[in-house]
């Protein structure tokens, strides 16, 4: 970049005084074109990212149409102690947080094992062919997956349910058992979204440089030996990164998959927030309780963050 | 690397785009120009009317069924004409009929609300009126309206159902003609078959669909016929068979109903267990795949919500198609615990437009009301225009001039007659006429019609529910806070019960419901319809309210 030679020199000439230092005017006027390139994108996010969280505060009010977000009379937290006073709020907080967290501990570590047993396939376009395939589901949409999940495991006609009928003589009511249904839910899951989150692993195993290898081998160390010693250590800073950023969301599952994939008689285990939120805020029409909700989410969300990289920082590898 | 780009250019290149982008985002402001301001004057001495129209902009719901050479919902052929004939300068703003509730909503919370809206559900329009954001029209009928307020003297149900809890006239409302909206259809060919009587009781129900899934009724060696479909809306039918609705009257009181639903739960669970209905009903979201079944001759008892005319039309010619000596009847809902009912009917007095509190010219909006509820309105949006699409056919009625001239012209523009009461034109208005009898497939669909007609609007049986759902109360804010989060939980806990085995019987899924009940403080909601239905229920129109106007329909054939 043809404007980070003058910021050194703007360093050097360091002068106290009550005004703009003169460089740093000349520093603001060199670099006109690039504030104004990069004011489109910062207006973008006061707009559309930070001005709408205002809309928070219908959390604390009666929200009508009528009155509108400020019109609107304040209750307090009403909103917040008529949700928790709900039965069945306790029960889909939890249900949040346990499939949050066991999509996390199936999911995380799949994308970082395959990236890893791709980087080591020799034959390049064996490893072209099965990345593509392993990242193709990612572009399907939910809707459609959620189609081919029933049409493999349903009662009557599904796929899978018919081989059963061939061996054992009696179909197995995949969906309808909270334990299997779990698993498929996990597991079609981490089948649409491994593949592309292997991709960014990847790079990162691109970046270690090959002569780790070279002296590891040299040395003596096997395969294993390499892996856990060199390719480990050398994408653990991203690792970590997304680790702290998946944290974040462990109360956020995803609408789409559930929405598609629950039926009603595993209910109890896959009434989730966000399924509440569509159901009771936008069907119903209760907007104050539903952004209670979500704010409720979204502080859970950020002490977790904070927690997630408090920890990594303690073994040296915070994100901030 | 160095920057070889002349800083200049750079500079200019970027403000070039950066304005663009503001620009883009500036355009996108609505203009509030007049619209149509040449147009009016152009009117306004060819029509010869002598004062000038005013504005107004209405919704209409957009199905995206506008054939493309006609234009858009919005902008067609028929918007166009009332436009012309009419006396208001229509806008019309699209709706997206199964988004309505979102699309108006956003509208009000924008303040953009067309002034004249169309919406038939009376949960998206309570709420409004709740809001203060509908107008009261008993002054605006007072004071502008004439053919309207003729009709509201003649007819004063439509006065009791466009009244709100606080006495004033919010909805504009239509005539209809009471017709059955659901049905239970039988595969008579298979009756006969296996040598089984017409279902009495709901247990001689479960009987004949055993026999229909397990003893091969269309004899192709193979157990692949379903006895009964149940999914969505055939289940739905099926509660009403066991009058599982949620509030019956009971002993003068309105109460909250458990046993009826124990009982229909038991009823489906056997269905279930024995492999009588399709096991993968509750995959069938929208009751796609047991039509599926059903126009395949597969399935032997179909409970369905129905619209005779498209019926014949649709399934029942495509089920001819499929199986030549299919034989398909309507029978009365059998006789279940909690008694025989008529099916539910079509809402004979239907609240179908409010106003918009803060619209400029009530004036306006009150004539374009009065346009749209003439017959003569009514019948040129229903058939089209005399010559062009429609003549005088043998039985005095209109009769289409070509069939696809017809549906490419006109038959999509249903969304324009919400305010059509049909039935008042007692010669050509009826459902029956829209049969096309040279059709042998249509004249079968009709003939259905015709005993449905008989055996469902039968003035001895009671009616299902306390009323069509269009007429129930409007939950009050904080009851409907307590009543909505337990709607979900508790239907799944019957359809739980249904597919739970033997180890969940019916009787403890309606305890489980009950608990999530009481738990969630349902004590309070029963107290309220209690409270509704001893004082105000003299307001509503219920039932007995449906059953009179089915019975002034019926002698005046």
């Amino acid at each position: 970049m043809a404007v980070r030679p003058s910021q050194t020199d703007a360093m050097s000439e360091t002068r106290t005084s009550n005004r703009l230092k003169p460089s740093t005017v000349r520093l603001i006027k060199q670099n006109i074109p690039l504030m104004i390139m990069f004011l489109p994108g910062l207006l973008f996010y006061i707009i559309f990212k930070y001005a709408p969280m205002g809309g928070i505060i219908i959390a604390f009010k009666d929200f009508n149409l009528r009155d509108g977000i400020f019109g609107s009379p304040w209750v307090g937290m009403d909103n917040f102690v008529q949700l928790f006073n709900q039965a069945q709020s306790l029960q889909i907080i939890r249900n949040s947080f346990m499939i949050s967290i066991l999509g996390l501990a199936v999911g995380f570590p799949v994308p970082i094992i395959l990236a890893i047993m791709l980087n080591e396939v020799r034959k390049l376009w064996f490893k072209r062919v099965v990345q593509t395939l392993v990242y193709l589901p990612h572009f399907l949409s939910w809707v459609i997956v959620g189609g081919i999940v029933l049409s493999l495991f349903a009662l009557e006609s599904g796929t899978i349910n018919r081989w059963l009928e061939g061996i054992i003589g009696e179909p197995y009511p995949f969906m309808y058992e909270k334990v299997s249904w779990l698993i498929i839910y996990l597991g079609s899951g981490v089948w649409k979204e491994m593949g592309f989150a292997a991709i960014i692993y990847l790079a990162a195993l691109a970046g270690i440089d090959p002569h780790l290898y070279e002296a590891g081998s040299i040395d003596g160390a096997n395969k294993w030996q390499q892996m856990r010693h060199i390719t480990i250590p050398g994408i653990s800073t991203t690792i970590i990164l997304l680790l702290i950023l998946s944290v974040g969301k462990v109360m956020d599952v995803g609408f789409d998959q559930i929405y598609n994939l629950q039926n009603a008689v595993v209910s109890d285990i896959a009434n989730v927030i966000s399924l509440y939120i569509y159901q009771i805020g936008i069907l119903r029409g209760q907007y104050s309780l539903t952004a209670a909700m979500g704010i409720f989410e979204n502080l859970v969300g950020l002490v977790l963050i904070l927690l997630a990289n408090y920890i990594a920082r303690r073994f040296n590898q915070g994100l901030w | 690397m160095k920057n070889t780009v002349n800083p200049w250019f750079a500079r200019i290149a970027s403000l070039l785009l950066v304005s663009v982008l503001l620009l883009a985002g500036c355009s996108q402001t609505p203009a509030p120009a007049e619209p149509e301001g040449g147009t009016e004057t152009d009117e306004e001495t060819s029509v010869n009317t002598p004062e000038a129209k005013k504005d107004i902009s209405v919704t209409v719901y957009d199905r995206g069924s506008v054939p493309a050479a006609e234009g858009t919902i919005e902008d067609n052929r028929w918007s166009k004409w009332l436009n012309e004939q009419g006396p208001a300068n229509v806008k019309f703003v699209a709706v997206p009929r199964f988004e309505s509730q979102q699309k108006l909503n956003v509208l009000f919370a924008s303040s953009s609300a067309p002034d004249l809206i169309f919406e038939y559900a009376p949960h998206i329009k309570n709420p409004l009126i709740d809001q203060g954001l509908l107008m009261p029209l008993d002054d605006v009928i007072e004071e502008y309206s004439t053919t309207y307020k003729q009709m509201l003297e003649q007819y004063p149900a439509l006065k009791k159902v466009g009244t709100k809890a606080d006495g004033k006239i919010y909805e504009f409302a239509r005539l209809a003609e009471v017709y059955p909206i659901h049905a239970l259809l039988i595969r008579e060919d298979w009756l006969k078959k296996l040598d089984l009587q017409v279902p009495q009781t709901t247990e001689d129900l479960y009987e004949v669909a055993k026999a229909f899934a397990e003893n091969d009724p269309d004899g192709n060696g193979e157990k692949d016929t379903y006895g009964i479909a149940i999914s969505l809306q055939s289940g739905q039918v099926v509660d009403q068979i066991f009058q599982a609705t949620r509030w019956v009257v009971k002993d003068g009181t309105v109460t909250r109903n458990w046993d009826n639903f124990t009982a229909v739960t038991d009823f489906k669970k056997r269905l279930f267990d024995e492999g009588i209905i399709d096991k993968d009903f509750l995959n069938d979201k929208n009751g796609a795949k047991a039509k599926q079944d059903f126009v395949n001759g597969k399935v032997g008892i179909y409970p369905l919500q129905i619209n005779w005319v498209s019926f014949a039309q649709n399934e029942l010619t495509t089920l001819k198609k499929n199986v030549p000596d299919a034989v398909v009847t309507p029978i009365p809902y059998p006789k279940s615990p909690a008694g025989q009912f008529n099916p539910a009917f079509s809402n004979p007095v239907q609240a179908t437009a409010v106003v918009n509190a803060s619209t400029k010219n009530p004036d306006a909006v009150m004539k374009y009301i009065d346009f749209l509820v003439k017959p003569e309105t009514a019948n040129t949006l229903k058939n089209g225009i005399e010559g062009e699409h429609w003549k005088v056919g043998a039985s005095g009625c209109p009769e289409p001039v070509s069939m696809d001239k017809r549906k490419a012209e006109v038959s999509w523009n249903g969304d324009f007659q919400m305010m059509s009461s049909t039935i008042l034109d007692t010669k050509c208005g009826k459902l029956e006429t829209g049969f096309n009898l040279s059709d042998p497939v249509q004249k079968e669909g009709f003939d259905m019609y015709k005993k449905a007609m008989q055996i469902y609007t039968d003035p001895s049986k009671p009616y299902v529910e306390i009323t069509h759902p269009e007429h129930m109360p409007q939950l009050p804010e904080d009851i409907e806070a307590i009543s909505g989060p337990m709607v979900k939980p508790i239907d799944d806990m019957f359809i739980k019960g249904i597919l739970g085995g033997k180890g969940y019987t019916a009787e403890q899924t309606t305890k489980d419901a009950k608990d999530i009940w009481d738990k969630g403080n349902g004590k309070m909601i029963e107290d309220w319809f209690k409270q509704w239905y001893e004082q105000d229920s003299g307001n509503a129109f219920l039932a007995k309210d449906i059953y009179e106007v089915m019975e002034q329909q019926q002698s005046q054939k």
